[in-house]
């Protein structure tokens, strides 16, 4: 077969039966037509292989192994990006405090101190550490449609990135 | 030194109390990513089962993703929330749109499309989208649907 005939889709610049081909999506007759033209024609056949590595990866999508910092990192994160709580702007001199010291000044009362710790004693066990996955979580109703909103909206998210993010790291 | 752990504890806790609501959020699907599948299945038994499958399948999903992508989205997700409630309505609507009326066989190339217009100012966009190569992809409805998309889309 002529490597460079006019039914070439790269030069026709009509590559959707190319992402078709690699998609799985053709019949059999459009597949067996597209092989052969892929056997002939090197630009195809280098287009083709890389769409089929998104696709190959997508198919084995493996599940990552959890990292157990990695959320935590995440909702660190997200948490850092929230506007302040007017309980964070009342505590940032003892954030300060903690993260270094140095600009730390004699601002906070001992009344304020002596609040904050009954607070955290008050607080139903509230340092414990995430239980590893698997393990015994309870999830209330509000809890439950949380998710599903945000799991929704990742979704959508997801779906409006270009395919070649699906893979790259 | 005492103190200082004391203090440590005190703000975490505080965090804990005072969640904001993407935090929470993130939080919620956390645990529930977390639950053991039994668990899981008790705590969602009384959702309907079409919606319960869907976020199953989402959640499945997004166990399996990548640590940059999650990041990624979430940071997207970080971005869609600052959005007016009436411009993330509008968003839903329009991928809804596209889901429904982009042919299968064009929603690859449309993401890609869609990339690659938000990358690019007015003009841009204008001489992408009128370009022989996408008038001769994509019908005059759904350039403008990719248009207002890339529009509509948070950073
Ligand atoms: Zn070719």
């Amino acid at each position: 077969m002529n490597a460079k005939n006019n039914s070439c889709p790269m030069q026709n610049e009509n590559a959707e039966i190319l992402l078709s081909y690699c998609a799985r999506t053709l019949e059999p007759e459009q597949v067996i037509q597209v092989e052969k033209h892929l056997l002939g024609c090197a630009e195809c056949r280098e287009w083709a292989a890389g769409q089929q590595a998104v696709w190959a990866a997508m198919d084995t999508w493996e599940p990552e192994p959890i990292s157990a910092d990695f959320d935590a990192a995440l909702f660190a994160r997200i948490a850092a990006t929230e506007q302040p709580s007017a309980w964070e702007r009342w505590t940032a001199p003892v954030r300060q405090f903690l993260q270094g010291g140095f600009g730390w000044r004699p601002m906070l009362s001992a009344g304020a101190v002596a609040l904050t710790l009954v607070i955290a004693l008050s607080i139903e066990n509230p340092f414990r550490k995430e239980p590893p996955v698997g393990q015994s979580v309870k999830l209330e109703a509000h809890e439950i449609e949380q998710a599903e909103r945000a799991l929704e909206d990742l979704e959508m998210l997801r779906q409006l990135e270009a395919p070649e993010e699906e893979t790259s790291l | 030194m005492r103190i200082r752990l004391l203090l440590v504890l005190a703000l975490a806790a505080a965090d804990l109390w005072a969640q904001p609501p993407m935090a929470q959020q993130a939080r919620a699907l956390e645990k529930l990513r977390r639950m053991a599948p039994e668990e899981r299945e008790q705590a969602l038994q009384d959702m309907p089962p079409a919606r319960r499958r869907m976020m199953e399948q989402r959640l499945e999903r997004w166990n399996r993703m990548a640590p940059a992508r999650k990041q990624r989205l979430q940071g997207s997700l970080e971005n869609f929330r600052q959005m007016k409630p009436e411009d993330q309505e509008h968003l839903r609507g329009l991928v809804r749109k596209f889901n429904e009326t982009m042919p299968a066989g064009k929603r690859v190339e449309g993401r890609r499309a869609l990339t690659h217009l938000r990358k690019l100012d007015p003009e841009g966009r204008k001489k992408f989208l009128g370009s022989r190569r996408m008038k001769e992809r994509f019908s005059d409805g759904e350039r403008e649907l990719l248009d207002e998309m890339a529009q509509s889309m948070p950073d």
